[in-house]
């Protein structure tokens, strides 16, 4: 269907990129624990979202620690709302040819 | 590690639209939902604002008019930083919400009151403009420290309540 995206069916890139499409920008230890994944498991999907040009990962400091910033892309926020709204075309289908299916069943 | 096996569940697990709908709602508000400043912005903001208040009373004091400007961006610029640094304090910076918060007006109007009256009332007792101004300026300043500690408790009020 138009609009949706095959790397936003894997839920976790899926989740990642709603949650950073909810702010303007999260720290990766706030996403990992959204998340409920490992460091390392966090670390390739934003990989792999950034090299979709989906996510941004930005390095920086909080007075000696070492901080990384994750930020959806407006190409990102782009893709997951077209994403979504496939989803609810779907799904108002769905629940459509689930009521018309109905009435016959009874 | 149970996560990696949490993941490779969730990559492999076919979600509904309805569901994924769902989760991608969960995670939107999740990272939208208001989280409490940190303690030290409201008397960060305080102490700026009496800073600027004394500052620009000793300008009018000595007639150091090219002081006035310097000191407004002097302001500006720390509560830029102040402001960008307790956003990012809960690690999640949020985007701005469009119009301004409940409140804002009568909030904002209390705090020039207080300035006011508190300027005025130095100004007659001490009849020293540096002395009224600086005073104006802390008053507002503590002001605003109270309004900031309004807002920092209904907000964890809040996010006590949606945890529960």
């Amino acid at each position: 269907m138009n609009g949706l995206d095959p790397i936003l069916h894997q839920p976790t890139k899926l989740t990642v990129l709603a949650f950073l499409s909810g702010c303007l920008e999260a720290e990766f230890s706030v996403v990992r624990d959204y998340c409920q994944v490992s460091d390392s498991v966090l670390s390739k999907t934003a990989s792999s979202l950034e090299a979709s040009g989906y996510l941004r990962a930005r390095k920086g400091y909080v007075g000696k620690r070492p901080r990384t910033w994750l930020s959806a892309t407006e190409r990102g926020r782009a893709v997951l709302a077209a994403h979504l709204a496939a989803l609810q075309q779907l799904a108002a289908a769905a629940e459509a040819a689930g009521a018309e299916a109905g009435p016959e069943e009874g | 590690m149970a996560d990696d096996k949490y993941l490779t569940h969730q990559e492999t697990a076919a979600l509904s639209p309805a569901e994924a709908l769902a989760l991608a709602g969960r995670a939107r508000a999740a990272a939208r939902r208001p989280a409490p400043l940190p303690w030290w912005y409201g008397p960060g903001i305080g102490a700026s604002f009496a800073a600027y208040g004394a500052a620009l009373g000793q300008s009018f004091r000595h007639q150091w008019q090219w002081l006035i400007p310097l000191c407004a961006l002097g302001l500006v610029v720390v509560l830029a930083v102040i402001v960008r640094v307790a956003a990012r304090a809960s690690g999640v910076a949020r985007l701005a919400e469009r119009g301004l918060p409940p409140h804002t007006f009568p909030a904002l109007g209390a705090v020039v009151l207080v300035a006011a009256v508190a300027g005025l009332a130095t100004w007659l007792v001490s009849g020293d403009q540096r002395w009224a101004i600086t005073a104006a300026g802390a008053a507002g300043g503590l002001a605003l420290w109270g309004v900031i500690s309004l807002i920092n408790r209904q907000v964890k009020e809040q996010t006590m309540s949606s945890e529960q």
